[in-house]
C-alpha cells in the first residue's frame, strides 16, 4: 500500500522540464489578449446596436446605407481583433473551414434573433424596438468570436510581433 | 468617475432605446387610433346601409299600401239588379260563337257571318235576329314561302361545281337572292275580320265582342299607356287603355251607329271575353254616350277582362252603368294586367264574380271554354275567393 502511494506520488510529481515561471507569462499573455478581444466585442456590439436603433426605414438606399455601415463596423472589429493577435499566420484548413461556418452561423443566429423578436412583437408590441439592435449586436458579437477563434487556431506566434503588440496595448489596459 | 468609451456607448444605446421605444409607442397609439377611426367609419357605413335598407323598405311599404288601396277601390256604384246566371251562361256561349265566327271567316272568305251555322250554335238562340256583324280592318302580313327553310333547300349549283370556294360563293349568292325574293313577295295587305256581332230579340238586345285573335290586336294589347276619354260633348271621363280604345274605335259599324238602332225600352246586354271584355266595357259606355236613354238598360257581363281604365273612369262608368258584372277565374293572369300602378293607374270595372279553375297553364286558365264550363256549373261567386286570404301583405 505504501509502495503504491509512493508510486502515485511519483506519477503526479511535476515534470522537471515544466517551468511554471516560464510558461505562466505565456498563458497570461493569451488571457490578456482574450480580455482585450472581449472588451472590443462588447464595445462594437453596443455600437452595432446603436446603429440598429437609427430609423433607416422607408427607402431602400437608406437601408442599404445602414447595412453598409454595419459591414464597415464589423470589418473594423475584425481588423482590431487581428491587431490584438498581431495577425498571426499558419492556420490549418480546419481553422479556415470552421471560421467560414462560424461566419454563416453568425448571420443565421442574427436573422433568427430578429425573427423571434419580430414574432414576439405580436404579443409585446415594443419588442419590435429591440429587434434590429439585437440582430446587429448578435451578428457583430458572433463575427468577432469567429475571428477571435480563427486567430486562436494559429499554430505559432512570432514572439517579436507579439511583444510589439502587447507593448502597444499596454497603455489601454485597465 | 472617469468616462470612457463604454459609458458613451451604453448612454447612446439607452438613449436610442428610449427614443425608439417612445417613437414606436406613439406609432402603435396612432395605428390603434386609425383602426378605431376605420372601425367607426365602417360601422357608420354599415349603419347608413341599414338606414338605406330601412328607407327602401318604407318606400316599398308605402307602395304596398297604395296598391292595397287601389285593389280595395270601392267607389263603384253597386248593381241595381241581381246577377243573372242564365244570361251569364248565354253571354259566354255567345262569346264562344264570336270566336268561331272569326275563325270561320278566316278559313272561308265566302262565309257571311251567320252564327246559326257555327258548331256551337244552339236552338235556344233562335230568338235572336243578327242585327249586324262588327268588323275591323287590320294589317295582315302573309308569306308565300311560309314553311320554306333555307337550310333545307338544296342548291343546284353546289352539285354542279362541287364544294369549292367558287361553288360556295355561288351558293351564298343564290341564298341571298332567295332571301331578297322572299322579302319582295311577302304580301302585306289589309283584310276585314269579324270582331263580334249585335243581336236583337223581342225582349232584349245583345252586343258581343270576341277576344284577341290577330297580330294587330296583340300589339294593341301591350300598348298600356293611357289616353283621355273625352265624350263627343267634350266632357272628360278619365283615362283609358290606349290599345283597347284604339281597337274599339276601329270597329265598324261604330258603337254610336248601333246604339241608334237599339230599342232603348228593353235591356241591352253587352259582353265579351278577354280583349272582348275590354271592348265591351268601353262600348257600353259609348252606347250610353250616344243614346242616354239606354243608361238603365245596359247590362255588362265581361269574362276574363283585363283592367281597362283609371279609377276616375271606373267611378263614372259605374255611375252610368251600375249593372256591370265581371266574371273572372282567379287562376287566370289576364285579369291581373295591366298592374294597378305601372306609371299609369288602372282599376277594374264591375262587380266581381269569381271562381277558381287551375289547369297549370296560362292559356288553359284563360280560354273561353274554361269560363263556359265554370259558368254552366254556376261555380262563380261574388264572395271573396282568394286562396291567399290568410296572408296579409305588409
Amino acid at each position: 500500500m505504501t509502495e503504491q502511494n509512493t508510486s502515485s506520488s511519483q506519477e503526479i510529481a511535476p515534470d522537471p522540464s515544466f517551468d511554471a515561471d516560464v510558461i505562466a507569462p505565456g498563458f497570461n499573455t493569451v488571457l490578456q489578449i482574450n480580455q482585450a478581444v472581449r472588451r472590443l466585442l462588447v464595445d462594437y456590439a453596443l455600437a452595432a446596436a446603436i446603429l440598429g436603433l437609427i430609423p433607416l426605414h422607408g427607402n431602400k438606399w437608406v437601408e442599404a446605407l445602414g447595412l453598409l455601415a454595419l459591414g464597415l463596423l464589423n470589418l473594423k472589429l475584425i481588423r482590431e481583433i487581428g491587431k490584438c493577435w498581431g495577425y498571426p499566420k499558419g492556420q490549418d484548413m480546419f481553422a479556415l473551414v470552421s471560421s467560414l461556418l462560424s461566419v454563416f452561423g453568425a448571420f443565421a443566429i442574427a436573422i433568427m434573433a430578429r425573427i423571434i423578436l419580430s414574432t414576439m412583437s405580436f404579443f409585446i408590441p415594443l419588442a419590435i424596438v429591440i429587434s434590429a439592435p439585437m440582430g446587429h449586436a448578435i451578428l457583430t458579437w458572433a463575427l468577432g468570436r469567429a475571428t477571435h477563434q480563427f486567430y486562436l487556431s494559429t499554430r505559432q506566434i512570432d514572439p517579436d510581433t507579439l511583444k510589439q503588440v502587447l507593448q502597444h496595448q499596454q497603455p489601454h489596459r485597465p | 468617475m472617469k468616462v470612457n468609451r463604454r459609458h458613451f456607448l451604453l448612454a447612446g444605446l439607452g438613449t436610442g432605446l428610449t427614443v425608439s421605444g417612445a417613437t414606436e409607442q406613439a406609432r402603435i397609439h396612432q395605428v390603434r387610433a386609425q383602426q378605431d377611426r376605420a372601425a367607426r367609419k365602417t360601422l357608420a357605413e354599415h349603419l347608413s346601409i341599414m338606414d338605406a335598407a330601412y328607407a327602401s323598405e318604407l318606400v316599398w311599404d308605402e307602395e304596398v299600401e297604395k296598391r292595397k288601396e287601389l285593389l280595395a277601390f270601392t267607389n263603384l256604384t253597386p248593381p241595381t239588379l241581381p246577377y243573372d246566371r242564365d244570361m251569364s251562361k248565354r253571354m259566354i256561349q255567345l262569346c264562344k260563337l264570336a270566336v268561331q265566327q272569326f275563325k270561320t271567316k278566316r278559313s272561308n272568305p265566302n262565309y257571311d257571318g251567320s252564327i246559326d251555322v257555327l258548331p256551337d250554335y244552339r236552338r235556344h238562340l233562335d230568338i235572336y235576329n243578327q242585327l249586324t256583324n262588327f268588323t275591323a280592318t287590320q294589317d295582315i302580313i302573309e308569306d308565300y314561302f311560309k314553311g320554306l327553310d333555307n337550310n333545307n333547300v338544296p342548291v343546284s349549283t353546289n352539285d354542279l361545281i362541287g364544294d369549292t370556294s367558287a361553288g360556295q360563293s355561288i351558293k351564298n349568292v343564290e341564298l341571298t337572292l332567295r332571301d331578297e325574293i322572299r322579302q319582295i313577295l311577302q304580301h302585306r295587305h289589309r283584310i276585314t275580320v269579324y270582331s263580334g256581332l249585335a243581336l236583337t230579340s223581342s225582349d232584349h238586345n245583345v252586343l258581343v265582342f270576341r277576344g284577341t285573335q290577330t297580330q294587330s290586336e296583340w300589339l294593341k294589347n301591350i300598348n298600356a299607356s293611357q289616353v283621355d276619354y273625352v265624350s263627343p260633348t267634350g266632357q272628360f271621363y278619365g283615362a283609358v287603355h290606349e290599345g283597347f280604345y284604339q281597337v274599339t274605335q276601329e270597329i265598324q259599324p261604330s258603337i254610336a251607329e248601333i246604339a241608334q238602332q237599339l230599342d232603348p225600352s228593353i235591356p241591352c246586354y253587352v259582353t265579351g271575353h278577354s280583349l272582348g271584355a275590354a271592348i265591351a266595357t268601353l262600348a257600353a259606355f259609348e252606347l250610353v254616350q250616344a243614346v242616354p236613354e239606354l243608361k238603365d238598360q245596359i247590362r255588362l257581363y265581361t269574362f276574363a277582362g283585363p283592367r281597362v281604365a283609371s279609377p276616375t273612369f271606373a267611378t263614372l262608368h259605374s255611375q252610368l252603368i251600375p249593372n256591370a258584372y265581371r266574371i273572372v277565374n282567379v287562376g287566370d293572369t289576364v285579369p291581373l294586367i295591366p298592374p294597378v300602378t305601372m306609371g299609369n293607374t288602372y282599376t277594374h270595372v264591375g262587380q266581381e264574380w269569381s271562381f277558381l279553375a287551375q289547369f297549370g297553364d296560362t292559356l288553359l286558365n284563360h280560354v273561353v271554354d274554361t269560363y263556359q264550363i265554370a259558368v254552366d256549373q254556376e261555380v262563380e261567386t261574388d264572395q271573396i275567393l282568394n286562396p291567399m286570404q290568410p296572408l296579409q301583405l305588409g
